[in-house]
């Protein structure tokens, strides 16, 4: 009885997805044979299986390859076997393939900018799927269209269908390409990184969509990310990817509790907490305040002659070797403000005061002899490195700009390089032979070198894996004991925030919602603007 | 849209007058003036008879004082008078403006049809047989100067094959109407046509392949793909509108080149059009109608460019005119 009873529950859970000894073979310059080697797993019907890795680790190609989509002709599935409902994929042709794309299974892109066509509308874009895979009047196409925006919480469908990408807010975006993905109810859903490019609440937002419309549909999900919070939110099984191989699998909350494999240790350790760590060393002292900014404001002109305050009446005080966090969403003027900070742009009104100096009373030629007091490091280490300049180059230029003697630009981009981690054998390299984590300890080295005494990250750890992330904010902040730097420290990121900064400010459209020492920002945020970006920060574990 | 192109005439309009008074002065500095070549004409004349042409012609006035009556003629449509045709420079410039645009137009439609095609052909066989043989045309075509492909195909087509007609725009003796006389102008266009618009679909063609390779690359393609559309439909439906952006942009540029090549072309298809006028009037010193030409051809670079820039907004939504 027992028993015929768990053999027909078997039955019942046969899995949707299974996946079986996948190999997918990279081109012969890649840096290792196979981007994905031995993967076995199998997925649900309304199961949520998260597979996580850093960049590198295949998860991507893993999910393009169900699809047939590897990169063509380099990348190549070479070995093994997708069975969908039974049926095996790797075999099934491009014909068989064309039915099931986009109607049994389809795919949710990370980035909706890029994974949208620009001159196409989107509601033309939705559209394209109905088209190629029903027989559905226009009348009735129109209909479900609008069904499944409304489904995806979009107000004014038809203004959203007659839309072009650019016309739309990320998470708009992503809402359309959602709709998009799902109008056929497709029985497995992949999505690949599909909430990164979003803001916290925004992200939260999404997060929630796809898990009410994925119960609703009793549909598989098959969610790819590199993000444990997201992890934590959403999945129902992990599989950890390391280099192209399963390192570990299991139920999420095994894994997320007790994670057994040390590569899954190591990353969970590198993901920072969102609890402000105790800082050593920490004097009741007040210290000297470097950075002075007062009722600082800059309003943008938009076309169609509105304005848009980008930063509104900001005040704030740095003290030498303090950091400054601020963090908000996309459009809340974090990085209008350190244009004005860095004199990239002109203040309407306000002022600053770098070291006593009022920095917008001097004219250019006495700003280029200060410029060297205030550097800068950005998020995208590939964008803000010359290509076509060796390391030395790059880091040596602001030396040489003043004249320095070759000697002594040599000696110092020597130091420097080493001060950051790197060899000095880079100085004559070239940025592309570097990761992106060593990029952005060039970009580094190419601020200190200068002997700043401010130095103004915006976003500089976003782009990179934890892990990497985790080294570069230890080298931060052991540079700037070591050179009692001060720094202001842009970001989206609560837990980088946490983890690095000594005060924080948060803003909002322009202004500043509220600021003070990160212990009690962090601890008890007085606005409620604040609250709601504390809540929907993905996967707040009990440590938090 | 309307608000945009009165915008872009009134911009274009400080643009204008200064190619006319640039060329105006650049015209002046050429030795002999119009007095010279007239007496000249007559069979030669004494120097006081030069001196008293100058008078009478306003050639001793300061030059700015020339260069505002002669804008002045020109804001009403008097370009002047040709002595040398005997006929007004803008009844004169009218009559050519036809067989040029015809010549133009066709080149520019031809070259820009075939190398999105054979721009297309080659990506969609990239790097196989048929991408290279692409290749290699197009970089003949590159590098052939438009005067020799003019001859040579006169060469081969009409004087050994005989096939197709070597000058001229159509058989006046034959006293062609309707359909014939269309049919008749086609036939003399073939050669013209082809020889102007090689070189310039040698250039859409690797702008072309170029372009869509690199859209190919791009994420919005893996996303159709998804979706399950077949690759025709990736192809035209998805990267072809996005790859022909920049070739729009090329087009608008190359407009005013393709102008000058047309002069080239009109010389050796003896084509009655603006290019040949030009060609004659330079030889001949006929300052009025030399600039007469300037100043209707960059009117109409000019008119070209804003319908190009029209029509990108057209093809591209991120792209606002106003």
């Amino acid at each position: 009885m027992l028993s015929t009873l768990s053999l027909r529950i078997d039955r019942m859970e046969e899995p949707l997805l299974d996946v079986q000894n996948l190999a997918i073979t990279l081109p012969s310059d890649a840096d290792r044979r196979h981007a994905v080697s031995d993967l076995n797993f199998t997925l649900r019907r309304g199961e949520t299986l998260c597979v996580i890795g850093e960049s590198g680790s295949g998860k991507s190609l893993t999910g393009r390859a169900i699809l047939q989509l590897l990169p063509k002709p380099h990348v190549r599935l070479s070995q093994g076997r997708i069975l969908f409902e039974g049926t095996d994929l790797v075999q099934l042709g491009e014909a068989g393939m064309r039915k099931i794309r986009g109607n049994s299974i389809s795919m949710i892109f990370q980035e909706p900018m890029t994974a949208l066509n620009p001159v196409l509308s989107i509601g033309r874009q939705i559209d394209e799927v109905l088209i190629a895979h029903t027989s559905l009047s226009r009348t009735e196409r129109g209909r479900r269209m609008r069904e499944i925006l409304a489904e995806t919480n979009l107000v004014d469908p038809d203004r959203i269908l007659r839309s072009y990408p650019h016309q739309l807010s990320g998470g708009q975006r992503q809402r359309a390409m959602i709709a998009m993905a799902l109008i056929l109810e497709p029985k497995l859903i992949i999505a690949d990184e599909p909430t990164t490019a979003l803001d916290v609440t925004t992200q939260a937002q999404i997060l929630r969509l796809m898990k009410q419309i994925q119960e609703r549909h009793r549909a598989g999900l098959l969610f790819i990310t590199h993000d444990f919070g997201v992890v934590a939110e959403i999945a129902d099984r992990v599989i950890v990817m390391e280099r192209g191989r399963a390192v570990e699998s299991g139920p999420a909350k095994e894994v997320l509790h007790a994670p057994s494999h040390p590569y899954t240790k190591s990353l969970m350790a590198a993901v920072p907490s969102l609890t402000p760590r105790i800082r050593d060393g920490q004097t009741a002292l007040e210290p000297t305040t470097l950075l002075a900014v007062d009722s600082l404001s800059k309003a943008y002109l938009l076309p169609g002659g509105r304005s848009i305050k980008a930063v509104d009446n900001v005040s704030l005080r740095l003290g030498v070797g303090e950091t400054l966090g601020i963090v908000g969403e996309s459009g809340s003027g974090k990085s209008s403000l350190a244009r004005l900070l860095l004199r990239l742009s002109e203040p309407d009104e306000g002022s600053i005061r770098l070291d006593d100096v009022d920095l917008l009373a001097l004219n250019r030629s006495q700003l280029r002899d200060k410029r060297h007091l205030f550097q800068v490091v950005f998020q995208d280490p590939y964008g803000s490195l010359n290509p076509r300049w060796n390391v030395g180059r790059i880091i040596g230029e602001g030396l040489r700009l003043r004249k320095e003697p070759e000697r002594k630009v040599q000696e110092k981009s020597e130091a420097i390089i080493e001060l950051v981690g790197l060899d000095r054998r880079a100085l004559s390299r070239f940025p592309h032979e570097f990761s992106g984590g060593q990029r952005q300890r060039i970009a580094i080295a190419r601020a200190l070198i200068m002997d700043p005494k401010l130095l103004i990250a915006d976003e500089a750890v976003s782009a990179l894996d934890v892990s990497i992330q985790a080294q570069i904010l230890k080298l931060l902040d052991n540079i700037k004991r070591r050179l009692n730097l001060s720094m202001i420290f842009i970001t989206h990121d609560l837990r980088v925030a946490a983890n690095i900064c000594d005060t924080v400010m948060v803003m909002q459209s322009g202004r500043v919602v509220e600021a003070g020492p990160v212990e009690i920002i962090f601890r008890a945020p007085q606005q409620e603007y604040t609250q709601n970006l504390f809540a929907a920060v993905p996967g707040r574990l009990e440590t938090d | 849209m309307i608000r945009f192109i009165t915008r872009r005439l009134a911009q274009a309009l400080p643009t204008v007058l200064l190619i006319f008074a640039l060329s105006f002065f650049l015209l002046k500095l050429a030795p002999g003036d119009m007095a010279a070549v007239m007496a000249g004409e007559s069979g030669g004349g004494s120097a006081e008879y030069v001196q008293n042409l100058r008078e009478q012609y306003g050639l001793e006035r300061p030059m700015i004082l020339q260069l505002f009556s002669y804008l002045k003629n020109v804001a009403t449509l008097n370009l002047g008078y040709s002595y040398r045709q005997n006929m007004p420079v803008f009844d004169l410039i009218m009559s050519r403006l036809g067989p040029t645009a015809l010549l133009m137009l066709t080149s520019f439609a031809v070259s820009i049809l075939a190398g999105v095609a054979l721009g297309i052909a080659a990506a969609r066989n990239v790097n196989r047989p048929v991408d290279r043989v692409i290749s290699v045309i197009s970089t003949l075509g590159y590098a052939t100067p438009l005067f020799w492909v003019g001859l040579m195909l006169i060469l081969l087509f009409s004087i050994t094959f005989r096939q197709l007609p070597t000058s001229g725009m159509e058989n006046v003796a034959a006293f062609n109407e309707g359909f014939a006389r269309v049919k008749d102008i086609a036939w003399h266009l073939v050669l013209p046509v082809v020889s102007l618009s090689l070189f310039y679909t040698a250039v859409y063609t690797r702008l072309m392949r170029a372009s869509l390779l690199e859209q190919s690359k791009m994420n919005y393609v893996v996303t159709a793909e998804a979706k399950g559309l077949a690759p025709r439909k990736v192809m035209y439906g998805h990267v072809l509108r996005n790859a022909l952006l920049p070739i729009l942009t090329m087009a608008g540029v190359q407009i005013g080149s393709m102008l000058g090549g047309s002069i080239i072309i009109e010389s050796v298809f003896g084509w009655p059009g603006m290019g040949l006028l030009a060609y004659e009037a330079l030889f001949a010193r006929d300052l009025n109608l030399l600039m007469g030409i300037l100043i209707v051809s960059s009117v109409m670079v000019i008119l070209i460019n804003i319908a190009v820039d029209v029509l990108y907004a057209v093809v591209d939504p991120r792209i606002q005119l106003n």
